[in-house]
């Protein structure tokens, strides 16, 4: 069968590394620092939402409802009255953190599948890699979707659903990047001065070969942002009235056709994130390719 | 090619893809053992009244109370006739289920991919290698296409274009002018990744002798890029259209919803809130199906457009 792009290939594009011009590096650094700061930004309105706005993101005003943005209301308010500017800030915590929580909950899952993988001898190899083929044969959103069905809907039902459907990538890179590691020169130097098996799956296989999963998963989770956002907004994550990016634009879907600034903020507020998680990502990973020549 | 070869890459072939849909089943079946609680109860929903004589009948007709390893043989058995069981919720056959909701999907499925490639053919060919502004431009704009959730892109495109301006309709498969917003909100993101890597592919194929010589040989630049560069950037965009491609369906799960249209995505979202798990079984095998078939034609893609792969020592 065809070798599949996995994804580090298919789902967000390559870090293209060819030095051509000399003028795009600088160009993508000039992205950079904007992208940064946004990202800190997005990181103290999670932590701290009361800094950015004085309401509070469940308070109902029935007078209000359905007013478009303008002084006072900035992004307008919701069927209910509340003020959507408030629900964007206070909905970016779990948002981010139904993001972060599924990709590292991947990333640890590939990280151990994939380890054991190339480690765990022949058997060990064969099962967990045809398993990988199958799950990477389904789309990670009918994989998530199947895992939401076995485990039910729900906030932390949708990250492990993500988790699981993004796993199997990671875990056959890791696996890749083990075998790789395992057969280099600095390893089999290890061996020779009598390291023993466990110190030097420590000290040389596991942090070589996740080097590269980390800077991939920067990446990941602009994915892991947009689709866990996505069972959001089918209904299946956060209950109303929690304010979620995803449910937010699932709450306001009956409304579009008089209040399009429902269906804007909050999915500008996923893209933006997702935007700016790619930039960082794919200059992380430009980096990354250029040092180590991989 | 000699026939005995290529008698061992079909069968090969045939083999891998046999694996592919056995694993997929397994998986699933393995799934709908992990599910907590009472399969009957769930058939029933948590208000139902039935009987335990009525709730052993079900339990006796769908082979829920034989050993796990026995259930597994029958449902494979089922599988190779080809019936993929009862869906618990509705009470009809899967198979009739997924065939009446293929059509809509294959339709949006097909449209999004023809207007992908299209997009990403136009983009690539017209920015690759070409002025820096234009490139960056290009890029940037292929950046957001894959950043921005379809569900978000369908929101902005419904709104602009439907109750804004009214130029199609809000929901609904019934013609041909319902298709078009949401073909173009599964085709953009795919849109981005293949014009990137398609760029890329004929940025270095512009470079390489063949390139050079047809330019000095006084052809115009356009023409290189579509007699000659194109040829062999599409390597790696057959590749990946054969992935985004399965990936579709996914999409569509999405975009239906956005849309409110029915099909195979719309099925899947009722499948998994429902936890109607044989239908739920029936579509991720379709999805394992739509892959095997996918990368046969990828596989057969390559030899049509790369003459050098048709001789014997590269068969796949």
């Amino acid at each position: 069968m065809t070798a599949l792009p996995t994804l580090e290939t298919a789902p967000q594009a390559p870090a293209d590394t060819a030095p051509r011009a000399g003028r795009r590096p600088r160009a993508r650094t000039l992205l950079l620092v904007p992208a940064l700061l946004f990202l800190a930004l997005l990181v103290v309105a999670a932590a701290a939402p009361g800094l950015f706005t004085g309401a509070a993101p469940n308070a109902t005003h029935p007078l209000q409802a359905l007013r478009p943005p303008g002084a006072g209301h900035w992004f307008g308010t919701d069927q209910l009255g509340r003020d959507l500017y408030t629900r964007v800030v206070y909905g970016t915590r779990l948002s981010l953190l139904l993001g972060a929580g599924s990709t590292a909950l991947s990333v640890l899952a590939g990280a151990a599948l994939g380890l054991t993988a190339g480690l765990g001898g022949r058997v060990a190899d064969q099962v967990l890699m045809r398993l990988a083929d199958v799950l990477l044969a389904l789309p990670p959103i009918l994989l998530a979707l199947l895992a939401v069905a076995v485990l039910g809907s729900g906030t932390v039902n949708v990250a492990l659903a993500i988790a699981a459907a993004f796993a199997p990538g990671y875990a056959r890179i890791v696996r890749a990047e083990t075998l790789v590691v395992r057969r280099s020169g600095y390893v089999e130097a290890a061996t020779t001065l009598g390291l023993s098996r466990a110190a030097l799956i420590r000290r040389h296989v596991v942090p070589n070969a996740l080097g590269p999963l980390l800077v991939l998963a920067t990446v990941g989770f602009g994915s892991s942002l947009i689709a866990a956002s996505g069972l959001s907004f089918l209904g299946l994550g956060p209950q109303p009235p929690t304010a979620e990016w995803g449910a937010m634009l699932d709450q306001g879907r009956d409304f579009l056709q008089t209040a399009w600034w429902l269906g804007i903020f909050p999915g500008a507020a996923i893209t933006l994130t997702a935007l700016v998680v790619n930039i960082v990502g794919r200059q992380a990973q430009a980096r990354f390719t250029r040092r180590t020549g991989r | 090619m000699k026939a005995t070869h290529l008698l061992q890459a079909v069968a090969r072939r045939v083999a891998a893809a046999a694996a592919v849909l056995l694993g997929a089943a397994t998986v699933a079946f393995a799934a709908l053992q992990l599910i907590p609680g009472d399969p009957v109860t769930t058939m029933l929903g948590p208000f139902s009244s039935a009987t335990p004589e009525v709730r052993d009948r079900i339990r006796a007709q769908y082979g829920l109370g034989e050993p796990v390893g026995q259930q597994y043989l029958h449902y494979l058995g089922h599988l190779l006739r080809g019936d993929l069981g009862q869906s618990y919720q509705v009470q009809r056959p899967v198979g009739s289920l997924i065939g009446d909701q293929l059509g809509p999907t294959a339709q949006l499925a097909l449209a999004a991919l023809a207007l992908a490639l299209l997009l990403a053919l136009v983009s690539a060919v017209a920015t690759a290698g070409r002025r820096p502004v234009l490139r960056g431009a290009a890029s940037l704009l292929e950046l957001l296409t894959v950043s921005s959730p379809s569900y978000w892109t369908g929101i902005l495109l419904l709104t602009a274009f439907s109750f804004h301006w009214q130029l199609f309709p809000v929901a609904g498969a019934q013609n041909g002018t319902s298709l078009v917003l949401p073909a173009l909100t599964l085709a953009l993101p795919m849109t981005g990744v293949l014009a990137q890597v398609l760029r890329e592919g004929l940025e270095t194929a512009l470079h390489e002798p063949f390139a050079v010589t047809a330019r000095s040989r006084g052809l115009s630049s356009t023409a290189v890029r579509l007699r000659h560069a194109l040829r062999h950037a599409a390597l790696p965009l057959v590749t990946l259209t054969g992935w985004l491609a399965g990936s579709l369906l996914g999409g569509a799960v999405l975009v239906e919803t956005v849309f409110g249209r029915p099909g195979i995505g719309a099925l899947i979202l009722q499948a998994t809130t429902n936890k109607d798990m044989p239908l739920v079984i029936g579509l991720v095998l379709l999805s394992a199906l739509v892959f095997v078939v996918l990368s046969t034609l990828v596989d057969l893609l390559y030899l049509v457009i790369d003459p050098r792969l048709r001789t014997d020592q590269v068969t796949p």
